[in-house]
């Protein structure tokens, strides 16, 4: 296949390197028709022209044509992990099956030393009416084993996967879960050098995710492995490189997983917030506060931070609490300030009141976050007014950490033995 | 030989080939996200099929036995090379497979017209008559259309025990191998396009 080429990777004999490039891509595009009867023309056309040997024009676009993976380079060692991440259709599959040489480029190189092994399509081959025991050595041998490695494998595939006695069932009695984890127990074993993983740990309970993150951690350490996932702590906990696409070509690349991560999370700019709530209080106005001007968005790291809330709550509620969480942009709450948890009651006047809490120095990593307000009632059961996500803040600093939340702690040199960690 | 073990021997060599070609032509298709998905020679879904059609021509070899049987007639000894002498069409079903299923895969009616034209094909093969021996008729029949020549020469085999005419054999033998060897080289060539069509 032009512009692919694969090899064993040699060992010199004196250990492989820890650093040897196993991926190499370079500025690699692929295009694709969208009409179907042009798709079908051109694929007709293309088809032709190989089998006579000719070149086909790869080059430029035809009429309905578009990169659908632009120019990409990057490169993968052994012991690396590289995050592919990008907004839906961005090209992050199909740059997947250029790497498992499913399709070729039409522009570019890529160069893969190993064997690749690929966690895409985990239940591929599965017969229905074979048992689950039976389908191993299906899936195994379209996987690439021999029936000699797979019975050498056979007995951990059957306790990764978990499923105990029900691997003698046919196959057709699984729940979606179960299929997971018998293909993902199969492909898990392989020893590849390189391997590719497309979003297929979204599927299986707690057990099993922990599990799988630990066959993956013990297969990077020996593997350049790539990663397509859309759940950015699963990307932050794994990955040691990153790769932003959008639209086709790479939008960041580099060692700053936190970085790329943000970056991600520019590229959508959505209206999250929602308002709700029984209607016995209505929140007429939020503002930030920070380093004594109000009305800001933006702030600083470590910055002195009030927020000032402007509501009316109706007279049968004597003693509101006032409840602000700020979110991640995952949407995951990260801080909480409450009033009742902070021991202080607020009186309702019947009138319009303006409350304002003062967070101190803001410990909020340097990222985006949402800011929700609620009021509730002294039972904190019955939601007043819900204001979800209504506000979007920057805090700015010169570093990008792993959390939310920055704890300041005194850091100490004491004099004495030093325990290394094996 | 009598009529009804003449017309079911034919028959069975004739369903090796229609069902070897419908099966395989329709095997790319099928295999669906096999194919988009995981990175394997292609050739082993094509292949898989001609075997289980082979295995099927295998099972209606009892079914023979008893029709042989029941009509009181012991076929010749050269019988047994039946199987040999069918090898030659297993190639020629595995080359038009190839190409068949290439082009089904990316259009989907070609299953569709190869099977209404199978089923004319029967009977411009010699299955329920026996070869035509005047011209032109027997230059059609049996030197055209390959799979006549495999047809004939498992009846003869069963029969007289040896080929009758082995001129149309040789042709047919040469064809199947051309089919193969241009399908299975085109096959090939075009097997990395297939992955964006299908």
């Amino acid at each position: 296949m032009e512009g692919f080429s694969s090899g064993r990777a040699k060992d010199s004999g004196a250990g492989v390197t820890m650093s040897d490039v196993l991926v190499k891509v370079e500025g690699v595009s692929k295009k694709f028709c969208k009409n179907l009867k042009r798709t079908m023309l051109y694929g007709i056309q293309d088809i032709t022209k190989n089998m006579l040997g000719v070149e086909p024009d790869t080059g430029r676009l035809r009429p309905g044509e578009f990169w659908s993976v632009d120019d990409v380079s990057f490169e993968v060692r052994r012991g690396e992990c590289l995050g592919l991440i990008g907004p839906n259709g961005a090209g992050k599959s199909t740059l997947l099956k250029l790497l498992n040489g499913i399709i070729s480029p039409d522009r570019g190189r890529i160069e893969i030393s190993g064997r690749i092994g690929a966690l895409i399509e985990v239940t591929a081959g599965f017969h229905p009416m074979l048992t689950g025991r039976e389908n191993i050595y299906i899936n195994g041998s379209i996987l690439g084993f021999s029936k000699k490695e797979i019975d050498k494998k056979f007995d951990e595939i059957v306790e990764f996967s978990g499923l105990g006695d029900f691997i003698d069932t046919p196959v057709k009695h699984y729940s979606s879960g179960m299929n997971v984890r018998l293909g993902f127990a199969i492909a898990a074993q392989m020893e590849p050098d390189v391997l590719l993983i497309d979003e297929v740990l979204s599927v299986g309970d707690v057990g099993f995710t922990i599990k799988c993150y630990n066959a993956i951690a013990k297969i990077i350490k020996k593997a350049a492995v790539i990663l397509v996932s859309h759940q950015m702590p699963q990307v932050a906990r794994i990955c040691s490189d990153i790769c932003v696409i959008d639209k086709g070509s790479v939008a960041f690349y580099g060692k700053e997983v936190a970085g790329g991560i943000n970056h991600y999370y520019s590229m959508f700019d959505q209206r999250v917030g929602v308002i709700a709530g029984n209607g016995k209080a209505e929140i007429q106005k939020i503002e930030i506060e920070s380093r004594g001007i109000k009305g800001v968005n933006e702030l600083y790291f470590m910055d002195e931070t009030s927020i000032h809330l402007y509501l009316t709550v109706s007279p049968e509620i004597e003693y509101p609490i006032l409840n602000i969480s700020l979110l991640n942009l995952d949407l995951q709450i990260v801080a909480q300030v409450n009033s009742m948890y902070n021991k202080t009651l607020i009186h309702n006047s019947g009138e319009t009141m303006h409350v304002k809490v003062n967070l101190g120095s803001l410990q909020l990593n340097p990222g985006s976050y949402y800011l929700s307000a609620f009021v509730l009632d002294e039972t904190q059961r019955d939601i007043l007014a819900q204001h979800y996500a209504v506000k979007k803040i920057k805090v700015k600093g010169d570093f990008i950490g792993m959390a939310p939340v920055q704890l300041i702690g005194d850091w100490v040199l004491k004099q004495e033995a030093i325990c290394h960690e094996k | 030989m009598p009529y009804p073990a003449f017309v079911f021997l034919g028959q069975m060599v004739w369903l090796l080939f229609q069902h070897g070609i419908t099966t395989t032509t329709n095997s790319l298709a099928e295999a669906g996200s096999l194919l988009t998905k995981i990175n394997f020679p292609r050739e082993v879904l094509v292949l898989s099929k001609l075997g289980q059609t082979a295995f099927e021509f295998l099972l209606r070899v009892p079914l023979l036995v008893i029709i042989f049987i029941w009509l009181g007639f012991i076929p010749n000894v050269a019988i047994l090379l039946v199987p040999i002498a069918l090898l030659p069409l297993l190639l020629l079903v595995a080359g038009l497979g190839f190409f068949l299923s290439l082009l089904n895969a990316v259009i989907r009616d070609v299953s569709s017209l190869v099977g209404i034209i199978l089923s004319i094909g029967m009977f411009a093969t010699p299955v329920i008559y026996p070869p035509p021996v005047s011209w032109p008729m027997s230059f059609w029949i049996n030197y055209v259309n390959p799979v006549s020549a495999f047809v004939n020469a498992s009846r003869d085999l069963a029969t007289v025990g040896h080929i009758i005419d082995p001129a149309s054999y040789v042709t047919s033998i040469i064809l199947s191998l051309l089919v193969f060897v241009i399908g299975w080289r085109g096959f090939h060539l075009v097997e990395p396009k297939i992955a964006e069509q299908a």
